[in-house]
């Protein structure tokens, strides 16, 4: 594998009991891009983001993450590659019982030896890092969905990780803080070079951060089209392809 | 407006027509739909038309009585048409699938066919919650020996939480049923021993009655009632919210962070309430004993303290330590079980206080004979 390949999808193949959701599904993560998966609702984007995070294992072929093989790996081996991501689930995904704080501190007291007031120092920059400074001691139910978002992510980011996955950063977000977030992004992307893996469908998201999509497709259960969103939005010929990037009617012909 | 349409039939050379006129609307489709009924009914085969130019106001219950309309012709192979509606009403039909409506939806899960499937289905999904709960055990176990190998891996301030929720907080409860058993059982004794003059053997039956069996398993179903329901609640909403899901992205094991804490803490809890729960057992019947039996507060003590031994009050404590891994590890178990929505907590939130409670009386059985082989 060569070296500037972070993920690896090799030969895919996911589903639930029966219902196969994706089939022979290949594709490569560069290391530091910002690689977006999109589609239609229902094409499997968010299975397809829990098999890469490894909360679900494939019924057939492999995920690879910096050279290490996800989907065969157990125990410490297992930790030791969850460890180099981080995730920010759709709701933020805090815990309801412990402080903003407390919820980035859990990560380093696992993972870390550190003394305490070093923790407390990390998780403060971290916070300030989403503009959460002062919030650290507000418990997830005492704020809004837009800081909740930014909280998950300073989590997220807690071990520095060099991969960052997103499942619908936008869905639920007014248009102001989803461009906050879609800045925060592209921060994290050149000032840290942290590669970047997004699930959504939001297209002004997708033109603000995406170097390079891929399509999924619902019928086909593979990949519809890949490149830079841009590009597919011009000179996209499959009609879906067109008509998602051009947020236009599937029926209105050319 | 009870009867604001009329329909009449004409008919012609093209077929028939059906003239629709005034409202069709939430308040009169009742009698709308028994007469669009008995009209089509009675007309002569051929095509039909349906003339709305008199409709001046038409809802989606009126929608729906045209849908009848639709229904009755497709079900007789008659050729419709619908025609003259005013703009509001041609607004609202043209949005309708007439044919698409008539078809039943698909079901997700259509009904087995027959009482054998049906009994096959239930078995395998028995099977499937059996060995889901043999993969528990072994994850549970797991953790268990990884917390007593790294103790230091367990949060204690989580532990202290649970201890105070599973254990302090349940000493009124536990006090209150196990006195009033204590009395309940002291009275019947009395009744039946009364008769031989055995007054005296009242206390040996409440001492090793609550000691050896009452007392463990009423405190063992107030721990499932009241703590197996709030682990399950507590972790199925977790599910539900993606926090167990971020729990294991980051690579932390469920099992050590949500159901160790909760588990060990009904394991500590547990002997102390039932210590509790024993002790004001027998003064429920020392109360009982002295006001009706005569006995003295000595007298009634002293025969407890002769008539229990170690071995009994230890069987009571490994039983009642049992009971609580069983409540609390079940109720984790299902909480993690959830699947979906609200009505998944409820469903496992349930689940766990019924499996705790089965579970607690059969483990209790076994345990009884054991014993006694012991």
């Amino acid at each position: 594998m060569p070296d500037d390949v972070l993920i690896s999808a090799r030969d895919l193949t996911t589903g639930y009991g029966e219902q196969i959701i994706h089939e022979h599904l290949s594709f490569e993560v560069r290391r530091g891009e910002i690689f977006v998966v999109v589609g239609v609702s229902g094409c499997g984007k968010s299975t397809l983001l829990r098999h890469l995070i490894g909360l679900q294992q494939p019924l057939a072929g492999e995920v690879w993450l910096d050279g290490e093989n996800l989907t065969a790996s157990s125990g410490a081996a297992r930790t030791r590659i969850l460890r180099k991501f981080g995730v920010l689930f759709q709701s933020g995904a805090l815990f309801g019982s412990l402080t903003l704080a407390e919820n980035i501190e859990l990560l380093l007291d696992e993972y870390t030896r550190l003394p305490q007031a070093t923790k407390e120092v990390i998780t403060r920059i971290k916070l300030a890092l989403v503009n959460l400074s002062g919030y650290e001691n507000y418990l997830p139910s005492q704020i809004s969905g837009g800081m909740k978002k930014r909280a998950g992510l300073a989590r997220a980011m807690a071990l520095d990780p060099l991969l960052l996955f997103f499942d619908e950063p936008s869905a639920g977000l007014d248009p102001i803080s989803s461009a906050e977030l879609d800045r925060l992004i592209l921060q994290l992307n050149t000032s840290l070079g942290a590669t970047i893996v997004i699930v959504t469908h939001e297209l002004a998201s997708i033109f603000a951060v995406a170097q390079r999509v891929i399509m999924l497709d619902k019928d086909s259960k593979g990949i519809l089209a890949e490149g830079r969103p841009a590009d597919l939005r011009d000179h996209a010929t499959n009609p879906v392809v067109h008509a998602f990037f051009n947020r236009e009617l599937l029926s209105a012909a050319p | 407006m009870a009867q604001d349409f009329d329909i009449t039939q004409t008919h012609d050379h093209r077929g028939t027509c059906l003239a629709v006129r005034g409202v069709l609307a939430v308040e009169n489709a009742t009698p709308a739909l028994a007469a669009v009924r008995a009209a089509v009914a009675s007309l002569p085969a051929g095509a039909l038309t349906v003339d709305l130019s008199g409709l001046r106001y038409c809802d989606a219950a009126g929608a729906a009585v045209l849908c009848e309309v639709n229904r009755a012709c497709h079900d007789t192979q008659r050729s419709l048409r619908f025609t003259g509606a005013t703009a509001k009403v041609q607004g609202l039909l043209s949005m309708l699938n007439m044919d698409l409506l008539a078809r039943p939806a698909c079901l997700l899960h259509p009904p087995l066919p027959n009482v054998i499937l049906r009994l096959g289905a239930a078995g395998l999904q028995f099977a499937a919650d059996t060995r889901a709960l043999l993969f528990f055990v072994e994850d549970a176990l797991m953790a268990l020996g990884y917390i007593l190998l790294h103790p230091r891996a367990i949060r204690r301030r989580e532990l202290l939480l649970y201890l105070d929720r599973v254990g302090v907080d349940a000493v009124p409860i536990t006090m209150l049923v196990n006195f009033l058993l204590g009395v309940t059982l002291a009275f019947l004794g009395a009744s039946q021993l009364r008769q031989f003059g055995a007054n005296l053997y009242v206390a040996d039956l409440v001492g090793i009655a609550m000691a050896q069996e009452i007392g463990p398993i009423m405190t063992g179903i107030l721990i499932a009632g009241r703590s197996g329901a709030a682990f399950a609640a507590e972790i199925g909403t977790m599910k539900v919210s993606e926090e167990v899901d971020a729990l294991e992205a980051m690579g932390f094991d469920p099992q050590r962070f949500l159901v160790m804490p909760k588990v060990l803490a009904a394991l500590i809890a547990m002997p102390c309430l039932l210590l509790i729960a024993t002790a004001t057992g027998i003064i429920g019947g020392a109360l009982v004993s002295m006001a009706f039996l005569d006995l003295t507060v000595f007298a009634y003590f002293n025969q407890v303290y002769n008539a229990l031994t170690l071995w009994m009050i230890m069987q009571g404590m490994i039983k009642a330590v049992a009971f609580a891994v069983l409540a609390a590890g079940v109720g984790c178990m299902r909480g993690l079980q959830v699947r979906g929505g609200a009505e998944s907590v409820g469903r496992y939130t349930t689940s766990a206080v019924v499996s705790g409670i089965f579970l607690i009386i059969i483990a209790n059985a076994l345990f009884t004979i054991l014993f006694q082989y012991l």
